[in-house]
């Protein structure tokens, strides 16, 4: 389980102080599928770092599996980051010089795990996204679906519980979006934690449970089911967040 | 761990050729600089005679005046040489387990070979201990005997060089060379010797060539030899106006070795030192307070200060150009590795900590040092080459430029040091950086 409570973040500049996250709270099950939406500069990425222990909040308090994450040393938060987290970027984020097989195997690198345990978790995840074929190819030769596949491959091969992706389908066509949308639902169906930031409502629509953030503070928080079904309504709705 | 991090280390030098080349480079040519400066200082203060460095013993005595001009550089330091009565009185000592006083002298060989001129060449004279103890190789026979060195026969020892020159590298011992018009017969011929730095003749060059031949010390009697090296006199010189007065006076010129068993036995032989030197004392010899040492040959050549300042001061200069091309190579590693800050982020984004992040590029740079330590190491040997051909060689001076091996193996020490100290800086700070800031311009 992933809780937040009265988590709160500052951006300061010389001049200026940007309050990315304002008392957030958030709770999220094992389990869930959670979308997170919101305009440009909500907190949606700020949320996702922290929930990802990639960056540092001011105040609040952060509990991960029940573990408190505040003044944890870089080595320990490495080590969950490591552990219990996976991420998925929009721009995939592989590294061009090594292959497929050898990206994927990145994460796997810093545990204490055999070669040979390694490489099968590696050949099945990428088993798992259909891409086993490829495993020798550098990230170049894929179209960039199949990239995004090995990137969902990569986090997948540490057996994380939670899956942090920013903005998964951003730089996909609407067949490739669908592909990895339907490909991070199976997974989450395995009991992954999924928490997702998208701007894409229908994508959004797909999650169990959407947050709305504006202005660093969740704004809305609707079950799935409510969301309205037609797509006029949920751009009326979106237009409603919109004038907030 | 250190596979996977070698893996990606020789990965990014394939990757960014140019910039793995100039840090290459960098680090080599400060290598080379400083390699080729250091050898020449190692060669010139390591120790000539390892193996018996601690049992072998310069033996010095102050015969110097009390008056405060003589000398004054070394006031406290007893002189090189010893004077002829010295040694002779030295020679008498049951204690040493063996003993030679040395000088050199110069004498005309007259080749009997067609085609061959007369030339002067040095002489060591000394005794038959000399080659024991100083562990000298023969090639042909060896040395005179006793009763040779008794009877003060014309015997002589060549070099390898010579017996080339003279008999064409035959085995020449019982042959006859003909010198000062007087007829010598070889005992024996030394193989390639020569001592670095020429530790039992410090006084007349630590770098100087061993001598082309070898003859007994006491034919400096029945042929009146001068020396030919240097000679310092303390007292009243105007009475000096014959061989023997010479021999008789104050003047120091003559070298005195002696070797023991153990180091401990020197100590019964300081106290020997020190009653001769008592009993001469109350004769009115030796007017200042008692002064002399027995230094085993590693001592005695920090006691001398063998290596030059010029050397030191070279050195000093290449290191300090070592360090210019370490901070140039700073700055080319940390433009490469903020030029990979997204990857950087994205390692900490899987999992690794800043520790596994420092501990890659460290070994990346590391990697790039040893690289360019084996480039420094190519140039400095091509220099010291390059210098060496210009001397002749085999000469104790060529010697100084020739590569040692413990000097390749300083280079890749120093190639690792240096560059575990450039990479620090570079890889503690872009592990530093936040990994979500890199992650979103990504």
């Amino acid at each position: 389980m992933l809780k937040m409570s009265n988590i709160s973040k500052i951006f300061r500049t010389r001049l200026i102080e940007t309050h990315a996250l304002r008392s957030f709270n958030l709770t999220v099950n094992d389990g869930e599928f959670i979308a997170v939406t919101g305009p440009s500069g909500s907190g949606k990425t700020t949320f996702l770092n922290i929930a990802g222990l990639l960056e540092d909040f001011d105040t609040g308090q952060y509990m991960l599996d029940g573990e408190d994450i505040s003044g944890l040393p870089d080595k320990s938060r490495s080590k969950l980051r490591n552990e219990k987290i996976g991420f998925i970027f929009q721009s995939f984020n592989l590294i061009p010089d090594l292959n497929i097989f050898d990206n994927v195997d990145v994460p796997l690198r810093y545990r204490d795990m055999g070669a040979g345990e390694r490489k099968d978790r590696i050949e099945s995840a990428l088993e798992n996204v259909g891409l086993s074929s490829r495993a020798k190819h550098l990230p170049a030769e894929l179209s960039g679906g199949q990239q995004q596949r090995v990137a969902i491959a990569r986090a997948l091969a540490g057996s994380p519980r939670f899956l942090l992706a920013d903005e998964p389908t951003g730089n996909l066509d609407s067949l490739m979006a669908r592909q990895v949308m339907e490909l991070l639902e199976s997974i989450n169906d395995q009991g992954v934690t999924i928490i997702m930031v998208t701007h894409d409502p229908e994508l959004a629509r797909r999650a169990h449970r959407n947050i709305y953030l504006l202005d660093g503070q969740i704004s809305d928080l609707e079950e799935v089911t409510q969301l309205p079904l037609n797509q006029n309504q949920s751009q009326s709705q979106r237009a409603d967040h919109a004038a907030i | 761990m250190l596979l996977y991090n070698l893996r990606l280390a020789l990965l990014s030098i394939r990757q960014h050729p140019i910039l793995s080349s100039l840090m290459i480079a960098a680090i080599g040519v400060g290598i080379a600089a400083c390699i080729t400066m250091l050898n020449v200082y190692y060669l010139s203060a390591k120790n000539p005679i390892p193996e018996k460095s601690n049992v072998v013993f310069a033996v010095q005595m102050d015969n110097r005046n009390a008056a405060p001009d003589d000398d004054p550089n070394n006031p406290d330091l007893p002189p090189q040489q010893l004077t002829y009565t010295d040694a002779i009185n030295l020679l008498e000592s049951d204690l040493p387990l063996r003993q030679a006083a040395m000088f050199k002298s110069a004498f005309a060989i007259q080749p009997q070979q067609n085609g061959l001129a007369p030339y002067l060449a040095l002489s060591r004279m000394t005794g038959r201990d000399f080659f024991q103890m100083f562990d000298v190789p023969f090639l042909y026979g060896g040395v005179w005997s006793d009763d040779e060195a008794l009877a003060a026969s014309q015997v002589v020892i060549l070099n390898r060089e010579t017996n080339d020159k003279l008999f064409g590298g035959e085995d020449s011992t019982g042959r006859t060379v003909v010198i000062n018009d007087r007829e010598f017969r070889v005992s024996g011929v030394i193989d390639y010797w020569q001592p670095s730095p020429n530790f039992y003749d410090i006084t007349n060059g630590p770098f100087n060539d061993v001598e082309e031949m070898f003859m007994p010390f006491s034919l400096v009697w029945p042929l009146q030899l001068d020396t030919a090296g240097n000679t310092s006199c303390s007292g009243e010189t105007s009475v000096i106006d014959s061989f023997e007065s010479f021999m008789a006076s104050e003047c120091r010129w003559v070298s005195y070795w002696v070797e023991f068993s153990n180091a401990r036995e020197a100590e019964g032989y300081r106290d020997y030192i020190r009653s001769y030197m008592e009993s001469q004392k109350a004769l009115g010899r030796f007017e200042k307070p008692i002064n002399y040492s027995v230094l085993n040959v590693y001592d005695y050549l920090i006691a001398q200060e063998i290596v030059d300042d010029s050397i030191k001061i070279m050195v000093a200069l290449s290191f300090l150009f070592l360090v210019v091309c370490l901070l140039n190579t700073i700055g080319l590693m940390l433009a490469k590795l903020l030029a990979r800050t997204s990857q950087i982020a994205l390692r900490r984004a899987l999992g690794a900590s800043r520790m596994d992040l420092i501990r890659q590029y460290i070994i990346e740079i590391m990697l790039i040092g040893l690289f360019g330590g084996l480039v420094g190491i190519l140039l400095s040997v091509i220099g010291l080459d390059g210098i060496r051909s210009l001397m002749r060689a085999n000469s104790a001076d060529a010697l100084l430029f020739e590569m040692d091996w413990a000097m390749v193996a300083a280079a890749i020490g120093i190639s690792l040091l240096a560059s575990l100290l450039v990479g620090l800086y570079p890889a503690v700070r872009v592990s530093g950086l936040p990994p979500a800031a890199s992650l979103k311009t990504q």
